[in-house]
């Protein structure tokens, strides 16, 4: 199939999926610029092999970015670790507690620790809110490990929890009872 | 007690905050198209023409070794054409690229790998750097070494001279992550360019990063 025929499938798709694609992206590798890069060698693959993701062009293109992860993930554990700076801490909005503010980012810092096929399923169960067969299909998994990974994904999530902002959270739950 | 329900409903609240702000430009379709086609000719180039090509290059470097060649016709005007090495009207080494219609002069250390000069569909690229600064007689040295974003190969460390900066102590060395932007898409600006603003009078680690901007903003047009 020639690429250029399908200007105008692959345009609604990119158009549809690309801010999605980016925020999964973002959330799996934790650095804007890498998912910046994920996304558009992701798109790339897809453009390449559209006769075949023509039929589900979101579902392989999320595919490709699960893997561009792994791989990226892989080639940054041999490089020594950047520092993080302050520029890229978001502060919390007017409408948010602080609390709740503080409980996000607990929770982040957390699932930032997490391995990455857990952290994989997370975000793409519960941000993407994929089936569990869809997130195996994604990872190229079975179901019984998805599901696996998820209930030990939890349990780290909320151990780190009860250790940093647990109590931030019954705070909140508490004033949201009285109000 | 915190059930699951709480932990994912909390869990997709932090994602959503988390990524709220995080937008794809407009016109990616078109950017991706374009690398498409530009990878599609240039996987053709390497099929069929290799053999002539690595010829040519071969017979070019015997012929003409301190002259550089000229672009030999881009077909897009981002895709990277050509690239050879020469000096800088200061003697030192230096690698020239062809891109854009633009001849870029990079200075050795900072690899141009064709991958690097894609098109980028995004308005800059972070290329993540690692940099160690220290004050010596006023003058702030810069040993930068620069990853490729996606392969994540080091180039040579590149030691570069900058300042005098007001506010630089003793106690400012350190390392710090800066960030190499090469902003593409139609106006490519591309070359290693060093500026730096002080920022108090002891900058911490975090300012130091804030303080060194490696752009790379220097143009040389045809």
């Amino acid at each position: 199939v020639r690429f250029e025929h399908l200007d105008g499938e692959f345009d609604d798709f990119v158009k549809e999926s690309s801010n999605s694609l980016l925020r999964t992206a973002y959330l799996l590798v934790g650095d804007p610029g890498h998912a910046e890069d994920l996304v558009q060698t992701a798109l790339l693959r897809t453009a390449r092999r559209w006769s075949v993701a023509q039929t589900n062009p979101s579902a392989y293109a999320r595919q490709v970015v699960a893997n561009l992860a792994k791989d990226s993930w892989r080639n940054r554990s041999r490089r020594p670790a950047e520092t993080v700076l302050d520029d890229l801490v978001t502060y919390p909005d007017d409408d948010g507690t602080h609390a709740r503010f503080l409980l996000r980012q607990t929770l982040l810092r957390a699932v930032a620790t997490l391995p990455l096929r857990q952290r994989s399923v997370l975000v793409l169960r519960f941000f993407d809110e994929m089936s569990i067969e869809e997130t195996a299909a994604a990872l190229g998994c079975s179901v019984g490990t998805v599901k696996s990974q998820t209930h030990h994904a939890l349990s780290r999530l909320r151990t780190a929890l009860a250790h940093d902002g647990l109590d931030a959270w019954k705070d909140e739950e508490t004033c949201r009872a009285d109000r | 007690v915190l059930t699951d329900d709480n932990l994912t409903a909390l869990l997709q609240e932090a994602f959503e905050a988390a990524t709220k702000d995080l937008h794809a430009p407009n016109g990616l379709a078109a950017h991706i198209r374009r690398n498409h086609r530009a990878q599609r000719r240039r996987a053709m180039l390497a099929r069929g023409a290799l053999p002539l090509a690595i010829l040519a290059v071969f017979a070019a470097a015997v012929i003409t070794p301190s002259v550089m060649t000229s672009s030999p016709g881009a077909s897009h005007p981002n895709q990277a054409t050509a690239t050879s090495t020469r000096s800088t009207p200061t003697g030192e080494p230096a690698q020239v690229v062809h891109l854009a219609g633009y001849r870029f002069t990079l200075p050795v250390g900072v690899r141009a790998a064709p991958s690097c000069l894609m098109s980028r569909a995004f308005p800059t690229r972070a290329i993540a750097t690692r940099a160690r600064a220290q004050q010596a007689t006023g003058f702030a040295c810069l040993t930068m070494s620069v990853y490729h974003s996606r392969t994540g190969i080091p180039t040579r460390a590149k030691r570069i001279r900058i300042g005098p900066y007001q506010g630089w102590t003793a106690e400012s060395p350190g390392e710090a992550k800066v960030g190499v932007l090469i902003p593409t898409g139609g106006t490519h600006r591309i070359l290693l360019v060093v500026t730096a603003q002080p920022v108090g009078n002891t900058p911490t680690l975090a300012q130091l990063g804030r303080m060194i901007r490696v752009g790379l903003a220097h143009r040389f047009h045809n």
